[in-house]
């Protein structure tokens, strides 16, 4: 059912442009995809089950036998229940929902960025002292002084640049999850806008 | 699912039935040809994802035209900047009308497509729903919304959009 006045602009739109035989190759690509991911999810599953009762039947007791029939009963439960919801929230969200979630995950994605760009750099001097109060039996009294012979190490060289590297692709991370966040709130508004419109029009 | 069918023959059903319906919902979205493959083939996934939900409440164009849409707002969330301008192929138009036709045809084509990157998102899904012969039922389980609805934000596309190709004509 197309509106008599847009029935031109229609037939223009729908003008053959396909290229069958690409979308073709896309489809058998897309479906090898999908059964690789069903066979790494079974996969991660049979691993966490299989790792889980070795390492249980590998240092037999009440107490661990206890512990890895929690794991396996929680494992196959939040795996199913993870699956699921994935599964529904796919095709099922309406789209202010699909907005709110999207809008929910970038905002996560976002604080992971600034925790992670906040802990690195704090992380490495943390896990260093702890090293070096491990190996002289909780001799830190000059941490400045061991941070900077480490830091002129060929070994604490390679680990700054490899940190910078790691902040440089955070920082990036963060600006990327800022952006999509931005235009997410911007579509939200411009729905919003849309469904205000509609309200004022159809009272 | 509740159709009687595998997902392999529902997903062979989409291959066969939707190649233009996709295409096209993402050629509103996205003007670069490569980030165009590569949507066709997310929203493929997606699709052969989701099809174990289908449980043939409306028909499977319904069903993919709604993924589409919504990979669609994904992708512009992720990678868009601004609405680009990129220049589409020549070959828009494969029959074998008169050349002086065919450059007319794309041109018509191409300021089409161009306006339709132009229109705001809500009512760019609508428009095209409406190009691709949907209902305003069909339209309004793809997007959510009342039939109403769908019938007001599909007069405002067509204005907007007939106001931006005249500008730009």
């Amino acid at each position: 059912m197309i509106d008599p006045d847009l029935q031109e602009l229609a037939e223009l739109w729908q003008e053959p442009e396909v290229r069958s035989l690409e979308f073709e190759e896309a489809a058998r690509r897309a479906r090898r995809q999908g059964k690789l991911l069903a066979y790494a999810d079974l996969a991660f599953f049979v691993m966490i089950v299989g790792g889980s009762a070795f390492a249980a039947l590998s240092a037999p007791g009440p107490v661990t036998m206890i512990a890895a029939v929690f794991l396996l009963i929680g494992t196959v439960w939040l795996t199913w229940t993870l699956r699921k919801i994935r599964q529904m929230r796919r095709t099922l969200d309406t789209r202010d929902t699909f907005l709110a979630s999207s809008v929910q995950n970038a905002r996560s994605d976002l604080r992971r960025a600034t925790l992670s760009i906040i802990a690195f750099p704090l992380l490495v001097p943390a896990a260093l002292l702890i090293k070096v109060a491990f190996r002289t039996h909780s001799d830190i009294s000059h941490p400045l002084a061991i941070l900077t012979t480490w830091a002129q190490s060929t070994r604490g060289i390679l680990t700054l640049c490899a940190l910078s590297l790691v902040i440089a692709y955070q920082l990036r991370s963060r600006m990327k999850a800022k952006g999509e966040l931005r235009r997410l709130e911007q579509l939200r508004q411009a729905y919003a806008e849309e469904t205000q419109h509609e309200a004022s029009n159809g009272s | 699912m509740a159709v009687g069918r595998s997902k392999e023959q529902l997903f062979d059903e989409v291959v066969a039935t939707c190649t233009g319906l996709i295409t096209r919902i993402v050629l509103s979205h996205e003007a670069n040809p490569t980030l165009r493959r590569e949507m066709v083939q997310d929203i493929l996934l997606a699709i052969w994802l989701a099809l174990p939900n289908y449980r043939g409440d409306a028909s499977i164009k319904t069903f993919a035209a709604a993924i589409a849409q919504k990979r669609c707002i994904s992708h512009v969330a992720k990678h868009a900047r601004e609405p680009r301008q990129v220049e589409l192929p020549l070959d828009l138009v494969s029959s074998a009308p008169p050349p002086d036709e065919i450059a007319l045809r794309n041109d018509q084509k191409r300021q089409l497509v161009d306006s339709i990157q132009l229109l705001p998102i809500p009512q760019r899904e609508a428009i095209v729903l409406c190009f691709e012969g949907f209902t305003y039922a069909e339209m309004a389980t793809i997007l959510g919304i009342t039939p109403n609805a769908v019938m007001l934000r599909c007069q405002r596309a067509k204005i907007t959009l007939k106001s931006i190709m005249e500008r730009r004509s």
